[in-house]
């Protein structure tokens, strides 16, 4: 009788034994999920993993729509070591070095635009801080007039974002974030200076406060330069006349920790530019215009967190002016040309259950717009309706989200546009995603209201541009001691309809807008990073490669052959980052494939470029000096970013940056 | 032993130096220089502010285009907008009107010979011996240039959009087009002493000039067309073609030809005058130049933006530039209308050159 309640007890005690075992197993790898879900940090961001509770204390999330966000979309913020070594450049510098972006400049300091998926400039968005700040009138950013350091996080999602953007971001959109943290630090100061070929001189100066309860930055910065560089247009080399430019930035905030649950933030920033035009370089004249941009923008966020979810709150103010004025004999003129827009946003996100979350918003949007140009002082009110229901199974292996939204416009209702995405996770490393989107851009200012001018005039009867885009990828990751990877590919899709194009028409010639067939663009997005250390030496290393066709659609809608203008199909980067106690040294190599310019001119010719850095820090208790030597376009490549436009030969920069913490 | 060696290596030595010859004699290979015989050109705009005009030839009797010609020639952009072609002697000056320039090119190979700078908004050309004439619309000018140096030697002031030119004998006709604006005036400049002797009053802008043989000068205007706020039009006056006779520099006969469209060139052949092309005029249009009263009738329909009579190959030339994006065309026609041939050519063609 023992023996045999021995073997029973035995036997269930094995089977107890088998079933904790069993669930521990489960428990830790579940454990070991969640923290490597928490803990996986990457440039390439999976944003979407975050948890959905906001410390707060650390962090004042801005720029970010929704508590999780960009489900199966491609985010790829621009690692801080890169973004420092363009520290004083613009924008437009800073992503040129991105294989993602395809940029278009008109010389150093002159008006930048940058697109993505074959896309053009005015279907990419900028979010600055989560306010849309596209431009009503040319909805075009002059990326030249933003200095690149004055962000604290630069990300480039490519592809269509209208559900959660609005109008304008079509094929892509660049988020521009300012992050204060309440982490007590006490004060801290960077000065910043340097200077350059072609009478180039920039500084910065970053002060920043923060307590348990308050935060706050100042940001002023200054850059100019000549541009007096050599130039060779056939037989002739040139010395570049009326290129120079002026820029300058003021950007104050302040963000105020009101309870453990909410804070309130505001933020004014100012920046105005000046841009010499060059003329064409076949031309045999110097230009003669130039134009003065004066940008104000003033913004608050109020946000509350609660158990269930959160309440935010924004209201900005956004004030555009350029005065361009051409002394050219026959065409001199001058223009005053001014936007205001005034952007209020509610949004709350409510948790059903653990795994479902569902989100509501709505935006208000008044914008006017004054040109002397313009038949009269237009405006436009646009509402909007927005929301999201996004969900998880499996312990958070698969996410999937749905958004819709639902434009008014005037007295008309926008086709309601709505997008869908997913992420499934298939081991610790590896997860695919995917989205797809119903697009759409607004006509601009410029394109319904300019006024007859014997050369050209605008056209009140303009549609909206409309489409959809759709993409797959894989992504893999590795966050181990020592060594952080991060790879991602993505296949994407794009078609965009009722394209708004200048050309000339009618009995007079007169170039005017119209809606004409739009384009379809495929292609291929690789991106990683890599960070670990060899010996003595940090190493950073971040690379991608893009491949693009993009087609113009022919009548009928079918797609022509050649290549769409100025996109190139293949184009890649590769940046290198060593440092080693108080050295450093870094390597950005571009490489841009060949671009078509019209369907019958020769193409541009590929380029490759080279930039080179040297640092060297001086550290002291709480201070740092750190001094740098660039060379820009090391090997004198002669390129063409846009036909007829000289880019600057070999380029030295000598800099200083003093920090205290 | 050694002896071998260095027998060894004096033999990789030869076969070294040998090797680098031949490399440098087969690196040495001539490009091969393309020659433009037998054939006329066509000027290609491009859109304004792109910086890509360009020339593309049509050879008579290999009935094909070469497109690009210049950039192939010279490896380098030709500039922006391309607003005329002219050829004199073994030379061809292409007028560039946004890069200020003339670009001279050998007639034969379109390889560069020189530029002729900054010169204000240049339209057109023309040659009396060893000075060339360009209108400029920058300072309303007739540049006075020595075809032997490519220096600008007078500027003579004239009326506003100064254009298209006629030489005959030694007057020099000026049409003055009224640019983006109006003009109604014709100037004849003594070409001997580079003044201008006669103006001669004209219906509204005076855009295009032919010679017939019997030495009557026939001039087609565009007429007015002005705009108001919200894209009306204001005030419009009718296009008109109208004979000069060159002795007494009087307009002797003159008829209207549309009320609401205007057309922007004329061509002639053999007592017969060809008009139309420009910006949203549609057909070409045939009167004769013995009985202009008989009417003028349509004998292409077509949106045409440039318009030649080509009297070397004896055939109608009509260009079109379906946008400012893309290739445009090349459409040969007979006298009746009828089309020979179509060809694909450069952006925005505007006119050929012989």
């Amino acid at each position: 009788m023992m023996i045999a309640w021995k073997t029973i007890f035995v036997h269930y005690a094995q089977k107890l034994q088998m079933v904790f075992l069993k669930y521990s197993f489960v428990m830790i790898r579940r454990g070991l999920a969640f923290i490597l879900i928490l803990h996986v940090l990457t440039d390439v961001a999976l944003a979407d993993v975050k948890d959905t509770v906001i410390a707060i204390n650390e962090v004042v999330a801005k720029g970010v729509r929704f508590d999780r966000h960009f489900i199966g979309a491609t985010i790829i913020t621009i690692d801080s070591l890169q973004r420092e070594s363009y520290e004083l450049l613009s924008l437009t510098d800073l992503l040129l070095a991105q294989p993602a972006a395809t940029v278009t400049m008109y010389g150093p300091g002159g008006q930048g635009g940058v697109k993505f998926r074959g896309g053009d400039s005015d279907h990419t968005t900028v979010v600055w801080n989560g306010f849309n700040i596209k431009p009503p009138m040319s909805g075009e950013l002059n990326f030249s007039t933003l200095s690149a350091g004055m962000f604290d996080q630069i990300s480039i999602q490519p592809g269509g974002s209208s559900t959660m953007y609005g109008n304008g971001a079509a094929t892509g959109v660049l988020l521009l974030t300012n992050n204060l943290k309440f982490n007590n630090t006490g004060l801290s100061l960077s000065l910043g200076t340097n200077a350059g070929s072609y009478q180039n001189l920039g500084s910065k100066v970053n002060l920043k406060y923060s307590t348990k309860k308050v935060a706050t930055k100042l940001a002023i910065s200054g850059n100019f330069a000549e541009n007096n560089y050599l130039y060779t247009a056939g037989n002739r080399t040139e010395t570049l006349q009326n290129a120079a430019y002026r820029s300058y930035s003021v950007a104050q905030q302040v963000a105020v920790r009101l309870s453990n649950k909410s804070r309130i933030e505001s933020d004014i920033w100012w920046n105005n530019h000046f841009k010499q035009i060059p003329s064409l370089i076949s031309n045999t004249k110097p230009g003669t215009s130039e134009n003065t941009g004066n940008n104000i923008r003033v913004a608050v966020n109020y946000a509350w967190y609660h158990a269930k979810g959160s309440l935010k709150v924004r209201s900005g103010y956004f004030n555009d002016q350029i005065y361009y004025l051409s002394k050219d004999p026959v065409f001199g003129y001058e223009s005053n040309n001014e936007s205001t827009s005034w952007i209020n946003e509610i949004e709350s996100g409510y948790a059903l259950t653990n795994h479902l979350k569902i989100n509501l918003g709505g935006n208000f949007t008044s914008q006017n717009a004054y040109s002397e140009s313009y038949t009269k002082k237009s405006g436009r009110e646009v509402s909007a309706i927005f929301g999201r229901l996004q969900g998880d199974l499996l312990n958070k292996r698969i996410q999937s989200s749905m958004e819709f939204r639902q434009e008014h416009l005037g007295t008309e209702f926008i086709p309601v546009i709505y997008s869908l995405g997913t992420k499934v996770l298939l081991t610790e490393k590896i997860a695919i995603k995917g989205q797809a989107n119903k697009l759409y851009s607004l006509p601009d200012m410029n394109d319904l209201f300019w006024a007859e001018d014997g050369f050209s005039r605008g056209n009140p009867l303009l549609k909206p541009e409309n489409g959809w885009s759709t993409e797959g990828g894989i992504q893999y990751n590795i966050n181990r001691q020592g060594l952080r990877l991060n790879n991602s590919a993505t296949l994407f899709l794009t078609r965009l309809s009722d394209a708004i194009i200048w050309l000339p028409s009618g009995a007079d010639g007169v170039w005017m807008p119209d809606n004409y067939q739009g384009f379809e663009s495929h292609g291929l997005e690789y991106n990683g990073n890599a960070s670990f250390k060899l010996g003595a030496f940090k190493t950073c290393i971040n690379y991608g490669y893009t491949y693009t066709k993009a087609q113009v659609l022919g009548e009928n809608n079918q797609v022509e052959q050649k290549q769409k203008r100025y996109v190139p199909k293949h184009q890649g980067n590769l940046f290198l980052h060593i440092s080693r106690k108080n050295i450093a040294f870094s390597a950005q190599n571009t490489w841009v494939g060949e671009r078509l310019i019209d369907e019958v001119s020769l193409p541009l010719k590929p380029y490759y470029l080279l930039d080179l850095a040297w640092y060297y820090s001086f550290k002291l208790t709480r201070q740092k000096l750190k001094a740098s030597i660039k060379i820009k376009n090391v090997l004198n490549t002669q390129y063409v970013i846009l036909n007829g436009y000289a880019q600057p030969p070999i380029t030295y920069n000598f800099g200083l940056n003093y920090t205290f913490q | 032993m050694k002896n071998l060696r260095k027998e060894a290596l004096r033999i990789l030595q030869v076969i070294l130096v040998c090797t680098a010859m031949f490399t440098a004699v087969s690196c040495e290979k001539e490009e091969a220089v393309l020659q433009y015989t037998n054939g006329m050109f066509i000027c290609n705009e491009g859109a304004f502010g792109s910086d890509n005009a360009s020339i593309s030839f049509y050879g008579y009797t290999t009935d094909k285009i070469n497109n690009n010609i210049y950039q192939t020639a010279n490896g380098t952009a030709l500039g922006d907008v391309a607003q005329s072609m002219n050829i004199n002697g073994d030379k061809a000056y292409i007028v560039m009107y946004g890069s200020n320039k003339v670009e001279v090119v050998n007639k034969l190979t379109l390889k560069q010979i020189g530029v002729i700078p900054e010169v204000g908004q240049p339209r057109y050309i023309e040659f009396s011996g060893d000075k060339a004439f360009l209108t400029c619309w920058e300072d309303a000018s007739v540049r006075v240039i020595d075809t032997k140096t490519m220096k600008v030697s007078k500027t003579i002031p004239v009326g506003s959009g100064p254009g298209k030119m006629l030489v005959d004998g030694n007057d020099l006709y000026v049409l003055n087009s009224g640019g983006f604006g109006t003009d109604s005036t014709i100037m004849v400049i003594d070409i001997a002493k580079q003044v201008v002797s006669d103006t001669i009053p004209a219906p509204y802008n005076p855009y295009d000039i032919v010679k017939e043989k019997n030495g009557d000068i026939w001039v087609l205007c565009h007429g007015k067309v002005v705009y108001g706020q919200d894209y009306a039009i204001v005030e419009e006056s009718p296009s008109k073609l109208i004979k000069i006779d060159a002795v007494s520099k009087k307009v002797q006969w003159s008829t209207d030809l549309f009320e609401k469209q205007h057309p922007w060139n004329l061509a002639i052949n053999d007592g017969e005058l060809f008009f139309g092309g420009g910006y949203g005029f549609d057909g070409v249009y045939s009167i004769s130049t013995a009985n202009p009263d008989n009417g003028f009738k349509k004998i292409i329909n077509e949106f045409a933006y440039g318009l030649d009579f080509n009297t070397e190959s004896k055939s109608l030339y009509v260009t079109v530039a379906p946008n400012f994006t893309g290739a445009g065309k090349l459409k040969k026609y007979k006298t009746d209308g009828t089309l020979e041939a179509e060809f694909e050519v450069g952006i925005g063609p505007n006119g050929i050159a012989y």
